[in-house]
């Protein structure tokens, strides 16, 4: 009874697990179909781009219109870390101040960071846009960049200051007591103790960078400055005949980081749905 | 090693709590005091005023005779032993123990040296690879104890370091605990919520209640002496009695007259008393008699070993802790009377203050 209980489950698990496979699967398929189309062969011409970064290097038309792969690659690139990296210089630092200090505005400011994330961002689009041009910002990667911190970084704070509130006001008087300065007990004791809200701050903000459509669609012109959720967006439809295989076969590509760091992450991110100090 | 003085410390907090009134304590060099009280009665922040975890609201705090109001926690050279313990989770025990030593900057085989010194003396030696996790509460706090030690403060902190351990080792620690402190020689102040713990490692104990000092004395002294009635029900176990009494005057005799009963006052106790009417009477079990009478009964009698533990019911119904010789052969129900080793009672105005 017990056995036919759990095999039935099991059965269930598995199906569950199946469905995200099937878009997945589909996806892999068509990358290395021989049909344009539909998934039907295998061959690994799709990803003949991969040698020089040049789409449809045949035609001297199409081949001009798009921009090189691996520059799309490191914009993509550029556009994650840079927004990681401010997203957890920033929320590190006020995470940490609002978790431990008292200061005037400070439940407001909290209660504002929620509010933030929840106003979808492209009504703000044409406002930054305005703001963007009268900073001379608009067309370029780092304007992108802002927008996408000043997206981000209220989530992070929210994060970083659960993650800096879990540990006890005890470790870090002991670690003053002991003869550190403020910063030093910061620097010492409490960051290494938020680590694994650290990385999963990092993590998703550099995922949220890395698969940003709409800023880029809406600041970026010039398609030397595009990213791959960009690049495949043009592939469709707008230059009239579909490849599917090739759009199939960017989207691996950019699908393989973020497997990557995953994968990597996994154990991290574990523990961070454990939680910070124990005992 | 250092001697601290609070003089008319207080200390308020954001929305008008006051933690710590108006507060004058001497701790004397070398000396162990412990600050006693309920939980919220301010001595942890107390603590944490000397540690300059918290600056004073008013008033000065002294190490010797320098005021310390200012100085960061790092230049006090304190010591400090949490009831969470404290350690930092993220390093193994040698560098838990290493870290205040590494902050000073001494030379890596002088921190060795001593690292390895303070943790044979706590023997937890064969720990030291480990992380804090993976020790029980007891070995934990000697971490915490011997990371307080290494950095030869002049002065102790400990914030209820014992009352996370079960009680078999929460003795032993304790015993060690004031063994140690006797041998190092540092002022050491320890608060604490447990009267037992406080009678038993403290040279003198200062009770607070409600962020105001009530008394400071040695163990005995508010054992036997306590100046009001907060201190005599919260010092001593059980409970001593507090009995609301009535002072009558009837052909030049004067009485008790509580418990429904009436009882004649020694010499001393009527002339004290004759301008007052309506006090407190404080006796401790111990200085209950059951003698032959009538009116009293015994309610319960719970057999502890060394003695026996009574609840006796007086006649208005109120029920009266005392302690029993072993030898006593009294049974639940039996009619009996009662008396008062006068000598060690002692009477309260209704405000709480100590008359005699």
């Amino acid at each position: 009874m017990v056995k036919a209980k759990s095999l039935i489950l099991n059965m269930v698990g598995l199906l569950v697990a199946l469905i995200p496979l099937v878009p997945i699967g589909l996806l892999v398929a068509l990358a290395f179909s021989e049909s344009q189309v539909q998934p039907q062969g295998f061959t690994t011409k799709n990803f003949d781009f991969l040698e020089t970064g040049t789409l449809f290097a045949n035609d001297p038309v199409y081949s001009k219109l798009y921009p090189n792969v691996y520059s799309v690659a490191l914009n993509t690139f550029l556009l994650a870390v840079g927004n990681m990296l401010i997203v957890v210089l920033i929320s590190s630092m006020a995470g940490y101040i609002i978790s431990r200090y008292s200061f005037k505005g400070r439940s407001a400011l909290l209660g504002s960071f929620l509010v933030i994330h929840g106003v979808p961002a492209s009504i703000l689009l044409i406002a930054l846009y305005y703001m963007l041009k009268s900073l001379g910002l608009l067309n370029t990667l780092l304007g992108v960049i802002l927008v996408k911190v000043a997206v981000d970084t209220p989530l992070g704070v929210w994060v970083l200051k659960g993650f800096y509130d879990s540990i006890p006001w005890d470790i870090e008087i002991s670690s003053l007591v002991d003869g550190a300065s403020r910063l030093g007990a910061f620097r010492r004791i409490m960051l290494p103790l938020v680590a694994p809200g650290i990385f999963a701050v990092g993590l998703f903000s550099f995922l949220s960078g890395w698969g940003e459509y709409i800023f880029v669609y809406t600041f970026i012109q010039s398609s030397k400055n595009w990213t791959f959720s960009m690049l495949i967006r043009s592939l469709v439809g707008e230059m009239g005949g579909i490849n599917l295989a090739l759009i199939a076969a960017l989207s691996m590509i950019y699908l393989v980081p973020v497997i990557i760091l995953f994968v990597v992450g996994e154990k991290y991110l574990v523990r961070v749905t454990i939680g910070g100090v124990k005992g | 090693m250092v001697k601290v003085t609070l003089e008319n410390v207080s200390k308020s907090f954001k929305g008008g709590v006051n933690a710590v009134k108006n507060l004058n304590l001497v701790i004397n060099d070398k000396e162990f005091m412990v600050l006693l009280g309920p939980s919220g009665c301010g001595k942890t922040t107390t603590l944490l005023l000397i540690a300059g975890v918290y600056k004073p609201s008013s008033g000065y705090i002294y190490f010797d005779d320098k005021i310390v109001n200012d100085l960061e926690p790092k230049d006090r050279n304190i010591g400090m032993v949490f009831q969470s313990y404290a350690l930092y989770p993220h390093m193994t025990i040698y560098d838990n123990i290493a870290f205040p030593l590494r902050l000073k900057k001494l030379p890596k085989d002088e921190i060795d040296r001593k690292v390895k010194q303070v943790a044979s003396m706590l023997r937890i030696d064969n720990l030291l690879n480990r992380y804090p996790r993976q020790l029980s509460g007891g070995q934990q706090q000697r971490v915490a104890l011997a990371r307080a030690i290494v950095k030869e403060p002049s002065l102790f902190l400990m914030d209820e370091p014992l009352s996370n351990l079960d009680a078999k080792i929460r003795v032993e620690v304790r015993a060690e605990l004031k063994r140690l402190q006797k041998e190092l020689g540092i002022t050491t102040i320890y608060v604490t919520h447990d009267q037992a713990e406080a009678l038993s490692l403290a040279d003198r104990i200062a009770v607070m209640n409600e962020g105001t000092l009530q008394q400071v004395g040695s163990p005995d002294e508010l054992y036997s002496r306590p100046a009001n009635t907060f201190i005599a029900s919260f010092i001593g176990a059980p409970a001593a009695n507090i009995i609301d009494a009535n002072i009558v005057e009837e052909k030049n005799v004067m009485y008790f007259e509580m418990l429904g009963s009436r009882f004649p006052m020694p010499r001393d106790y009527a002339e004290v008393l004759k301008n007052e009417t309506k006090v407190y009477f404080m006796v401790r079990p111990e200085d209950v008699r059951i003698v032959e009478g009538k009116g009293f009964s015994i309610f319960s009698i719970e057999w502890l070993g060394r003695e026996a533990f009574a609840h006796v019911k007086a006649p208005d119904g109120t029920l009266l802790r005392v302690i029993l010789p072993p030898e006593s052969k009294l049974t639940i129900g039996q009619e009996v009377g009662v008396n008062f080793n006068y000598a060690k009672t002692h009477v309260y105005k209704s405000t709480g203050e100590l008359i005699i």
